[in-house]
């Protein structure tokens, strides 16, 4: 049975990770054999061979780079017990805007700016989608996790109409996509001979900065305090509306912006599809990297050797898509269940009557 | 040496009872005779029966034979002239189990309330003349019961023995063990060690339905009912095997036999706290118990509600159910009660009687040490620093809506807001300490200023500081450290690094650890951090909810200082408290909360508790003379 810790432990704070990665090693040996793979070779490919050469190793970064771009942001909303789900509609949008920007940029014209206003554009693009649930919330009291949730299926249509429309590239031939942005509205590469971008430089500055104002600024000691007791937070004199809207604010733009920068790096048009799944991975982060902003960096690395690994054992084993996703579902379970043991201990529990 | 208890037990019977006890009914209990051992005041026995370690070296339970029943109400509870309007209405029945006389007691009849002074036990005031039952087979023995969660022994090596008819205390400080006990008695836990025996033969009660399957009921310290249903509606739900029908006529005919009149088909949500109690006792009555627990039953009840419920538990005890009646209000006990255990840190440290006791004498018992009361201070009141002027609040669904509240509490001055529970307490809490927003800025002013539509931390700005009734989640956060949460009340005025660890010396808020969370502190200590918390803001008005509730005694002192010491330096300060001794000990003018409205303050020297008990129940004050000299 279970029994209450009378103050959390440090150790396993640390270590509930660590014994969620091995769990998950264990029951990857058991999916894998299952399907009739070679457990051993599988867990080869999904753990090492990301790190096997420099192109993997810097792909690898290229995936990590918008998990923990959103995952820091929800980190802090998860927080303040504000429950984003919708992430990849905020992503969705910061594409949509960035993608705007950089469509209509006037040809020719000077394009220093160009990349910085398409990325704040996604910044903007992503607050304004993560604005609508906290407004409805105050306002009604509408449910966060459901608004946040079903936005994210306008995001995505409201995509494919603009791609098939009005934003049709004209010499698209019928496909769904947009022209190709200019040059000027590109991510500029931060490692020659890789698709590693300055997006990185992003990110890691992005996870600075809200570490530091969660746990250096008044406002992020009412984001705390707000998630862990709302009423103790209302007594203490923040106002739960401003904390909602600034998380969700805060979340939003930083998932549109992760939608700027991939559309800006990797995708370089808007499309149907353009990976907006992170934004549900990155719940996986923020909840991995312990709703630490720092942590969602390690966290996002961590399931990006999961993304890269999953894709090699798909071309290696020939490995169904879905195992790569029960694999990471197996991840953030175990993960979950081993944080009970930060705040419990398991006890063998004694018949009574037994000696004490 | 028995023997010569026993005598002394029988020179002196109580010639003001009219009771008809026939002859040769058995001996008391000769082992235990505790109303004659002592002998008068001030000798006092309370460390006498130190470790009760097993049932067989004292039988501290077989006590109350020697002193039970029927005697005259101890003079604490000041029994009115109405005294026998109730005993006559109510025809004990037989009793079921105990062989005992049908008496005709002169049982307290409302309105009858312990005031708080601590009078002393009448010299063998309840000899027990008459019938102290057979000697009767215990009902349940607890034998070495130990429970203990991690490395804390909650309950550790408990030994008690409860007869039929008995009505016996569970005293204890917050913490002491007693609620662990019970719930064991309950099935709501298992012991790890020890046995739990019912009519001599062990007893597995694996769940709380096999207690009821058993005889024993239950009646919670906070009711879990659904406000939309009946009170009919609500007990079929935890006794399926019967039909509405039933119930609804079984509700009357217990409602009648015992005074608990309630209407079946009334819905839950329009009954005051004492009517759910009732509700929650006949919830256990329809289930024919033996052995009935009461958890702090009077923390919800007005005084007056209280003595009903006195009365209905004697008549059950006179019928031969067993009562074990857990509480930490000393004077309740002592009216109430012919037997006592004491807990401390899981082990009882004493059996007594507690009608021999003074509520001095209990709470050293139950603490260890003296507890020295705080001193009346001199009021030294000067100009008005909060005044609240018609505060309208709307209710929040579900929650007391506030109407026109108006007081002012002055520079030294404490004043009380007494009222039972869900009266409008926290929600005028809320409306003092801006967690609800006014919608009038003037409605509350601080030292003159208006802070009506100023949040927390605006009023805090104000000068102003609040300790809300619970602690962890409302004034501090349990998975917070001290550090931290020393800031949730610090942050918007500037706040001292070394402010936590300054309360903890000067308030001797004791933890492990630089800087613990505050989930580690036990409630007393973390009461004593909260109200240090803020006594460190150096407010100009201060409003407290409950600030000893659930508090050990120790820390409630130390407590109770703090806010005098601080009113004596020039702060007006609110005390809301459901605690009528609290406000007693602390205020020096009183006013009541009632459904959202509060009463006219009063000089605390020209109300007494009857009074205030009769405006907690909702009577309206006619005249001073109502209210001061019931």
């Amino acid at each position: 049975m279970l029994e209450r810790r009378v103050s959390p432990s440090p150790l396993l704070a640390i270590l509930s990770p660590v014994i969620a990665v091995t769990l998950t090693i264990l029951a990857g040996f058991a999916l894998f054999a299952a399907l009739g793979k070679d457990p051993v070779k599988a867990m080869e490919i999904y753990f090492l061979s990301p790190f096997a050469d420099a192109y993997n190793r810097s792909e690898l970064l290229v995936k990590a780079i918008p998990l923990a771009l959103i995952g820091s942001g929800l980190a802090i909303c998860f927080r303040a017990g504000v429950f984003n789900i919708g992430a990849p509609g905020q992503y969705t949008l910061g594409a949509i805007f960035a993608g705007g920007v950089a469509l209509h940029a006037p040809e020719g014209a000077e394009m220093v700016w160009l990349l910085p206003l398409c990325l704040a554009a996604g910044f903007v693009g992503g607050m304004l989608w993560g604005w609508i649930p906290a407004i409805l919330r105050i306002a009604s009291g509408a449910n966060i996790i459901l608004v946040s949730l079903m936005l994210t299926y306008v995001a995505g249509l409201l995509l494919d109409w603009l791609v098939r429309g009005p934003w049709a590239d004209p010499l698209g031939r019928g496909f769904p996509q947009t022209a190709r942005f200019p040059e000027g509205a590109l991510m500029p590469i931060l490692l020659p001979g890789t698709r590693l971008h300055w997006g990185l430089v992003i990110a890691v500055v992005a996870a600075l900065a809200l570490a530091w104002m969660l746990y250096r600024t008044r406002r992020g000691f009412g984001i705390r305090t707000m998630g862990l007791a709302p009423k103790a937070a209302i007594f203490a004199g923040f106002s739960e509306a401003k904390t909602i809207t600034a998380v969700m604010l805060i979340s939003g733009g930083l998932a549109g912006l992760a939608g700027a920068v991939e559309v800006t790096s990797t995708i370089r048009q808007l499309q149907p599809e353009i990976a907006a799944g992170y934004g549900f991975a990155a719940i996986i982060v923020a909840f991995l990297g312990r709703l630490n902003p720092l942590g969602s960096l390690v966290a996002a690395l961590a399931l990006a050797v999961t993304y890269i690994g999953g894709e090699n054992a798909q071309i290696l084993l020939k490995l169904p898509k879905n195992a790569a996703f029960v694999f990471q579902g197996m991840l953030l379970f175990f993960l979950l269940a081993c944080d009970t043991l930060i705040h419990y201990r398991i006890r063998v529990r004694r018949v009574a009557g037994g000696s004490a | 040496m028995e023997t010569d208890w026993q005598k002394t037990d029988a020179s002196t019977s109580d010639t003001t009872l009219d009771d008809s006890a026939p002859a040769g009914r058995p001996d008391p209990d000769p082992i235990y005779p505790v109303g004659a051992r002592y002998g008068p005041r001030p000798v006092r026995p309370n460390r006498l029966f130190v470790s009760m370690g097993s049932v067989g070296q004292f039988r501290p339970a077989d006590a109350p034979h020697a002193i039970r029943s029927s005697k005259p109400r101890p003079p604490v509870r000041q029994a009115p002239p109405v005294r026998t309007s109730i005993a006559s209405g109510t025809k004990p029945r037989k009793a079921p189990v105990v062989e005992r006389p049908a008496l005709s007691r002169p049982v307290a009849a409302a309105p009858a309330i312990p005031v708080p002074d601590p009078v002393p036990a009448r010299a063998m005031p309840f000899v027990d003349d008459i019938a102290p039952a057979t000697r009767a087979d215990p009902l349940l023995v607890l034998d070495g019961v130990t429970k203990a969660f991690g490395d804390v022994r909650a309950v550790d090596d408990v030994s008690l023995a409860l007869h039929p008819g008995e009505k016996h205390a569970l005293l204890g400080e917050n913490g002491a063990g007693k609620s662990t006990l019970v719930k064991m008695i309950y099935g709501v836990l298992q012991p790890d060690t020890g046995t739990i025996r019912l009519d001599g033969r062990p007893a597995r009660i694996a769940d709380p339905s096999a207690a009821r399957g058993q005889g024993i009921g239950m009646v919670f310290q906070h009711f879990s009912t659904f406000e939309a249903l009946s009170v009919a509606e609500n007990l079929a739900v935890v006794l399926p095997d019967r039909s509405l029908r039933d119930i609804r006529r079984d509700v009357r005919r217990i409602g009648e036999e015992y005074g608990l009149g309630i209407e079946p088909d009334r819905r839950l949500a329009t009954l005051s706290a004492g009517e759910r109690q009732r509700v929650e006792i006949i919830r256990c009555l329809l289930q024919n118990p033996r052995l009935l627990i009461l958890d702090e039953p009077t923390s919800v009840l007005t005084p007056q509600e209280a003595a009903a419920l006195f009365v209905v538990l004697d008549r059950l005890a006179a019928e031969g159910c067993a009562i074990l009646y857990i509480s930490h209000r000393l004077d309740d006990v002592r009216a109430l009660c012919d037997s006592a255990t004491v807990m401390r840190r899981g082990k009882v440290v004493a059996t007594c009687n507690p009608r021999e006791e003074t509520a001095a004498s209990l709470a050293e018992m139950m603490i260890g040490s003296t507890v020295i009361p705080p001193t009346k201070r001199a009021a030294l009141v000067g100009g008005a620093l909060l005044d609240v002027d018609g505060l309208t609040l709307p209710s929040d669904g579900g929650g007391v809506a506030l109407d026109g509240i108006t007081f002012t509490a002055r520079k030294g001055e404490i004043l009380g807001i007494a009222g039972v529970a869900g009266e409008g307490q926290s929600e005028l809490f809320a409306a003092l300490s801006g967690e609800r927003v006014l919608r009038r800025h003037d409605a509350v002013r601080v030292d003159g200023r208006p802070v009506g539509r100023f949040g927390p931390s605006r009023r805090r700005r104000a000068g102003m500081a609040f300790a809300p009734e619970r602690r962890v989640g409302h004034s501090a956060i349990g998975d917070m450290r001290l550090s931290e949460n020393y800031r949730l009340t610090h942050h918007a005025t500037g706040t001292d690094r070394k402010g936590a660890a300054t309360v903890r010396e000067t308030y001797d808020v004791r933890a492990n650890g630089r800087d613990p969370f505050a989930a580690a502190l036990s409630g007393g200590n973390l009461q004593k951090f909260v109200i240090g918390r803020e006594i460190a803001r150096d407010p100009v008005v201060l409003i407290v909810e409950q600030p000893t509730w659930g508090v050990d005694a120790g820390a409630g002192a130390t407590i109770h200082d703090a806010l005098m010491t601080l009113a004596s330096n020039g702060a007006a300060i609110v005390v809301i408290s459901q605690d009528l001794d609290e406000i007693f000990a602390l205020c020096d003018r009183v006013a009541v909360l009632h459904r959202g409205t509060l009463s006219e303050p009063r000089a605390i020297g020209s109300v007494t508790a009857e009074g205030l008990g009769l405006l907690m129940g909702g009577a309206t004050p006619h005249a001073d003379a109502a209210v001061g000299g019931f």
